[in-house]
């Protein structure tokens, strides 16, 4: 399952895709709506997607993570729109026969979304101001 | 050949603009620095995307393509 959505990301969903009863492992992560980034404090973020080319990349990494792992199930969903403090932006659940397999697979999926899915985020702060979000160096916190 | 912007981008000129037909990658990312010289900072950190896949500077163009600047992404 991959899916671009505006609507609120139902965690049921993306369990329910992936689980399996030859998977003993499943793992969901879901990447929120932070208030504080050091000192600076958002109100909301808003997010913007060039879709067919996000939708693209995102089943290359899941193909390419999946490859010769026939059990190994995914599911990714990113929010559009405006969301604020709190909200899950980005959900990605994996399945597999193992938890350590799945934990890295969830890792990796979803360093690999950072990198290379084109989407963008415009951090709106409380003053009103707002500014499109740089992605953090490869060296810094993920 | 018209190219899609995102982002920032989209914002300062909107959705799509307009150039004269170039052969490559590296003859389209000179186009843009050239007909949008404001944005230039921004163009050297992006990645041009044909056909919704990222391309070398090298990658050809040919008419009906589609073109798209990636700037640096930041989804999650």
């Amino acid at each position: 399952m991959i899916r671009l959505t505006h609507d609120p990301i139902q965690s049921s969903d993306l369990l329910d895709a992936v689980r399996d009863s030859r998977c003993g492992g499943v793992v969901l992560f879901l990447g929120t709506v932070r208030e504080l980034t050091g000192e600076d404090v958002t109100v909301a973020l808003e997010y913007e997607a060039y879709a067919p080319m996000a939708e693209r990349k995102l089943a290359e990494i899941i193909a390419e993570l999946a490859d010769g792992k026939p059990l190994v199930k995914f599911a990714v969903i990113h929010r559009l729109g405006r969301l604020e403090v709190g909200e899950a932006a980005v959900a990605v659940a994996v399945s597999a026969p193992h938890r350590t397999e799945a934990f890295e697979l969830c890792r990796t999926a979803m360093d690999r979304i950072k990198d290379q899915v084109p989407i963008w985020k415009k951090d709106h702060t409380p003053t009103g101001e707002t500014s499109w979000v740089l992605p953090a160096p490869a060296d810094e916190i993920r | 050949m018209h190219i899609h912007l995102f982002a920032s981008h989209k914002e300062q000129f909107g959705p799509t603009v307009e150039l004269p037909d170039c052969a490559t990658v590296a003859e389209l990312a000179s186009a843009l620095a050239q007909h949008y010289p404001d944005a230039r900072p921004l163009w050297a950190v992006c990645r041009i995307a044909v056909n919704q896949a990222f391309a070398d500077e090298g990658s050809r163009i040919v008419p009906g393509d589609e073109l798209a600047v990636i700037p640096p992404v930041s989804g999650g």
